[in-house]
């Protein structure tokens, strides 16, 4: 099930959706715990974005809007004309997308452009999929996790958002239930999700 | 709740006719893997997600036409079909029980649609558990996932019949009129008598029906192990509460929520105090009690008679 055991075998869109939605569903339920990506798409041109690809192929069509972070790097024009002709979605800028494509850290002020939603229509707030250097191996904030889908508290380190991305995150869900919901995805397939009720405090 | 003769203890599960396949689910050959097209699944799928990002909330979503009616468990169906895969195993319940016909046509769509999927009716098998009158007696676990089928979704429909009134309170969170309307049920009937879809506060933010379920099975939904999905085919809806989510019921400090009281009373079939219970109308007018867990039920039977027969 490991994101690196068959990197060349495509992303199939029936089933590799179904699976890839489950651990996201399962991640999103259970905010802080790393859960590892069943699926990659190996024609993603993005350096180590294989397993963020399957995510966007599950999630993406003709009926969203997605946004690429220049800071995304190398790859990242291929990788949204690979987006917009896979999957249907339409590229637009940070502040209209549903969707938004960008490496972590992020650079000061994207999480602040982001879509939040309404009070009646929070649902419309966008989700941030964030690549992120190796869980194991990355530099990160030693952070403590609560809320909805959180026993008690859970600790881990987060690898890809700065203590200032987690004071504009902070920000930027501070009008409940208004607010953006982050994924981070590594390149070997690991991911976590930190949803807007989701307080995160540094340790 | 008063059942018919169909619920009585005696009549073996083979007295259920399964319907026939074809009023179902159109030609066997030509499908989507269960059922739905890419296209819905990754709609509800996306609405999932939020709905699980914002505990409570009622994600708007464009319900498809589904092969049973509306009110009969189609939001709850595209849920389950935009979440099962191979690997899983479905169980489903209608009224409490496995064998009612819902139950039955839903079970066999996704047999017919979904390959590598399989069904059940033990609750601690299954890794998908769709319902809409009942949660399970036993606990789930954190790898099982709760599907509740709401023909109501809207909690504030009792005191606003404007949907973007009620849209607007729920923004606002203004509850008053909800709270004013349990104070006056009160005053009426000297408790809150709501009987099933108890409003529940998620989160501490949103006020939620929780799909016709009675009051006993309120606590399942607090700090639960399990993911709870809830959808609503008629009215578009998709919601969700997380596990280790707190799932409070309205009530008054001096007129405390209170469940079902079976003090007294028994189940007919598996001696069970412990559980909820249907009344049950026998031959003659007498009236008898029996689980409404069917599938606790008998296994709680057969396990007498294995403990039995090892005697
Ligand atoms: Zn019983």
């Amino acid at each position: 099930m490991s994101a690196t055991a068959a990197p060349s075998k495509p992303f199939e869109p029936v089933a590799d959706s179904q699976a890839t939605f489950r651990v996201v569903l399962d991640a999103m339920a259970r905010p802080g715990s790393v859960r590892t990506l069943p699926a990659t798409d190996p024609r993603c041109p993005l350096p180590g974005g294989r397993a963020l690809a399957a995510v966007a192929l599950t999630l993406l069509d003709h009926e969203v809007t997605f946004a690429i972070v220049p800071s995304l790097g190398e790859g990242a024009e291929e990788f949204a004309r690979y987006l917009a002709a896979t999957t249907g979605g339409r590229l637009v800028g940070i502040d209209e997308a549903d969707y938004v494509f960008a490496r972590g850290p992020l650079a000061h002020g994207v999480l602040a452009s982001m879509k939040r939603g309404s009070l009646a229509f929070p649902d419309e707030g966008a989700t941030l999929l964030l690549l992120v250097e190796d869980f194991e191996t990355g530099d990160g904030v030693a952070a403590s996790l609560t809320g909805p889908g959180i026993p008690d508290d859970r600790t881990l380190t987060l690898v890809g958002l700065s203590a200032e991305n987690l004071a504009e995150r902070r920000a930027a869900n501070a009008e409940v239930p208004r607010g953006v919901d982050l994924l981070l995805v590594d390149p070997t397939g690991r991911m976590v999700c930190l949803p807007r009720t989701t307080q995160i405090a540094a340790r | 709740m008063v059942i018919d003769q169909q619920r009585d203890p005696q009549i073996p599960r083979s007295a259920f006719r399964a319907p026939r396949l074809s009023a179902l689910a159109g030609a066997p050959e030509a499908y989507n893997y269960a059922f739905l097209d890419e296209v819905s699944k990754r709609e509800i799928r996306r609405a999932l997600l939020k709905a699980v990002a914002i505990p409570g909330y009622q994600v708007p979503f464009g319900a498809r036409e589904m092969p049973i009616a509306r009110g009969w468990g189609s939001g709850g169906l595209q849920v389950t079909l935009a979440t099962l895969g191979p690997g899983d195993t479905l169980k489903v319940i209608d009224q409490g029980t496995d064998a009612g016909v819902n139950a039955v046509n839903i079970r066999r769509l996704v047999e017919r649609t979904a390959p590598g999927v399989a069904t059940t009716y033990s609750t601690a098998e299954a890794t998908i558990i769709q319902s809409r009158h009942r949660f399970p007696e036993e606990s789930l676990r954190a790898d099982q996932i709760m599907v509740l089928q709401v023909p109501l979704p809207e909690p504030l429909r009792m005191v606003e019949p404007r949907e973007s009134v009620t849209r607007q309170l729920h923004a606002e969170a203004d509850y008053t009129r909800v709270w004013v309307h349990l104070y006056e049920d009160v005053i009426t009937n000297g408790e809150i008598s709501r009987a099933s879809g108890y409003p529940v506060m998620v989160n501490g933010r949103y006020i939620m029906s929780p799909s016709p379920i009675p009051r006993w099975d309120i606590d399942k939904l607090h700090q639960s192990a399990s993911l709870t999905l809830l959808g609503a085919g008629r009215e578009k809806r998709i919601y969700a509460v997380p596990p280790h989510t707190n799932v409070v019921p309205l009530d008054f400090e001096d007129y405390p929520f209170r469940v079902e009281d079976f003090s007294g009373k028994r189940c007919a079939r598996c001696g069970a105090t412990d559980t909820y219970l249907d009344e049950i109308i026998v031959n003659g007018g007498g009236r008898l009690y029996a689980c409404s867990d069917t599938a606790h039920c008998d296994e709680r039977v057969s396990a007498e008679r294995e403990t039995r027969n090892a005697e």
